[in-house]
């Protein structure tokens, strides 16, 4: 009898979170880290320099005050999906769990899940981290712009989860190698480091995205089958 | 399950490889586009440019003569006034008028507006430093507000990230005395200290009426300048003593205006296929004439007007592509995703091929090519789907099938 739904999910939940704690707490750190780091430069520099210049500074160049918190976020993706499911690779685990008595789909989906709520939870702290700083020493025209800017990162840091996932899902080097040449041009697909972008814009990054994610589900399948599609 | 999740994972290859393979066509068969830079001369009434060729820098005029430098300077006397004034050549009467060198110098003017140029304005964070227009001092002092101008105008003090109340007010009372209609459109103005005096900004406000705002002696000065243009796109204020004019107004429907000193009459410039959005204005002043050139990426149309906006003389040009092989790019490449020149920032472009034909004819080869390949794989599963993915997105669907293994073997 297969087993599915909520109750398999949460399951998988359980067994993910068991499997990268430890991970998942360093990562938490680094977030935090970043955020404390992030929040003294800002101060410091206002401590250092005539505030209005810098804010005329940050106006006219259009620079992105925040953009120390990107670059984690993605690393934590690309952690997280290497943590995640290189030990399913080995001794070809999730070949074996594909084969159990359960929905393969939804143990996809759950694992996928677990990441995309823990990158979530990490661009939140970073958004939150991001915004109270920009509250305490930025006008409303600039912090207000802040979270659609990280909302960007965010999808970003998704697919390259995602894109992490695929190639360590890949057994062999020169799967690997051909995967990294089809995917790697999400990289400049999904771009916005700019104030007051115009929200129409958000649509095609959001299907980019869309489109990418899933894909992981492509070298995930193939385990059950021993490698061909 | 399984074969939606290839077809996701071709898709995104197509999506990849429409960004990846003609960027790195482009920067591997990159090459340095001879564009002339091409003057109108007051001397012998007509066009002359300089070129690089062969490594060096070449001066002519477009019946073919060469020049040295120094002749070309000297055929461009409103343009290197202080290299002739230096070796004693400077003509006093230039085309028939007396102009003096000091003149040439000064009533001179030159914008560059190109598409980034006028996205950037838009995307510009709304906040301004005002300036005191009526300074003790002969240097402008940066002030420690910023204004901005939503349901009222409102100025934010830098060191405490507070609204001061009082000045916000006295500003705010001003506009609503002239009628001014809240939240402003568009704001444009100098923001930079370094500049001879403060005029303030332009304002358009909620219902296209364009205001003059400036601060003297800590007063709100607030005019109604009576200028309506609906559609402003752009404009470009100069801070010059010595020009009639406020600066330029560009519409978005490609007219071009200069917003005069003289009662804020707008004179319109002799410009022509203009698209703010799209094409890049270069305006120049001299005493004598104005150069309006309009360009964009396939090539350039001058025209030279009198002051008085009198058409002078005319020039059009194409320029050559950056890439060797252009012809072989618009064939492999049936759209390309691109960093959207026109934009300010990183927005993704969709654009097709400049030879679509020969590209769809390219496509249709390489899906013959795969109904080969398979036959021979002794395949037939999906080949529909797959015939019809190249022949809609040619090169980039054929290497994402043929990279994907599975889907391969299958066939």
């Amino acid at each position: 009898m297969e087993t599915g739904g909520f109750d398999l999910f949460f399951q998988i939940w359980r067994k993910e979170y068991l499997k990268l704690n430890k991970a998942l707490f360093a990562l938490l750190l680094v977030h935090i880290g970043v955020a404390v780091y992030h929040y003294l430069r800002i101060r410091n520099a206002f401590i250092v320099n005539e505030p209005v210049l810098l804010w005329s500074d940050i106006i006219e160049k259009g620079g992105i005050f925040f953009s120390r918190f990107e670059k984690p976020l993605y690393l934590s993706s690309v952690i997280l999906a290497v943590l995640q499911f290189y030990p399913e690779t080995d001794k070809r685990r999730l070949r074996i769990s594909c084969h159990l008595p359960m929905n393969e789909q939804v143990m996809l989906w759950g694992m996928l899940a677990f990441s995309i709520l823990t990158v979530t939870i990490y661009w939140f702290l970073d958004l939150a981290a991001a915004c109270l700083t920009g509250l305490r020493y930025f006008p409303y025209d600039v912090y207000s712009q802040q979270p659609l800017i990280m909302f960007y990162w965010y999808i970003k840091a998704l697919v390259f989860y995602a894109v992490s996932a695929v190639l360590t899902l890949e057994l062999s080097w020169g799967d690997k190698f051909r995967r990294g040449i089809m995917l790697a041009g999400f990289y400049n697909l999904i771009n916005m480091s700019v104030y007051n972008s115009p929200l129409i814009y958000l649509i095609p990054l959001i299907l980019t995205a869309l489109i990418f994610i899933p894909a992981v589900y492509y070298p995930a399948l193939r385990f059950r089958e021993g490698g061909d599609v | 399950m399984k074969p939606i999740a290839g077809y996701l994972v071709i898709l995104s290859a197509i999506l990849s490889f429409a960004w990846g393979l003609p960027f790195f066509y482009s920067m591997a068969a990159k090459k340095k586009a001879v564009r002339p830079f091409v003057s109108y001369s007051v001397v012998i009434d007509d066009f002359v440019y300089s070129k690089q060729s062969r490594g060096k820098t070449v001066y002519m005029d477009m019946a073919g003569n060469e020049y040295s430098l120094m002749e070309y300077e000297k055929l461009l006397p409103l343009f290197f006034t202080r290299d002739l004034q230096k070796w004693g050549e400077y003509p006093q009467d230039i085309g028939g008028v007396h102009i003096p060198a000091e003149k040439a110098v000064n009533f001179r003017d030159t914008a560059r507006i190109s598409p980034h140029f006028v996205d950037m304005s838009r995307a510009r964070i709304q906040l301004f430093p005002l300036f005191e227009a009526e300074s003790s001092f002969t240097s402008l002092e940066f002030p420690k507000e910023l204004f901005r101008i939503k349901n009222r105008m409102e100025f934010i003090n830098a060191a405490d990230n507070r609204i001061n109340r009082e000045k916000s007010a006295l500003f705010t009372e001003a506009l609503k005395n002239e009628n001014f209609a809240f939240p402003a459109k568009m704001i444009s103005g100098n923001t930079y200290p370094r500049k001879p005096y403060d005029f303030g900004y332009f304002v358009l406000d909620a219902e296209n009426s364009l205001y003059h705002i400036y601060q003297a002696k800590g007063e709100p000065v607030v005019k109604n300048t009576g200028i309506a243009v609906n559609n402003i796109a752009f404009m470009l204020i100069r801070e010059n003593n010595h020009l009639p004019y406020y600066g330029l107004l560009v519409d978005s429907d490609g007219g071009v205006w200069q917003i005069l000193k003289d009662g804020y009459k707008l004179f319109k410039l002799d410009v022509k296929d203009y698209d703010p959005y799209r094409k890049t204005l270069v305006y120049m002043l001299d005493p004598l004439n104005i150069t309006l050139k309009v360009s964009d990426e396939k090539g350039e149309a001058i025209r030279i007007t009198t002051l008085d906006g009198e058409l002078v003389k005319e020039y059009n040009g194409k320029f050559e592509r950056n890439i060797y092989g252009a012809g072989l790019y618009n064939a492999l490449f049936p759209f390309i995703l691109r960093n959207n020149p026109y934009k300010y920032g990183e927005y993704i472009d969709f654009a097709i091929s400049r030879n679509y034909p020969a590209a769809l004819i390219f496509s249709a080869v390489l899906a013959f090519l795969y109904l080969i390949f398979i036959k021979r794989a002794g395949g037939k599963r999906y080949f529909l789907i797959n015939t019809s993915l190249i022949i809609l997105s040619g090169i980039y669907a054929f290497a994402a099938i043929l990279l994907l293994e599975g889907i391969k073997r299958r066939q």
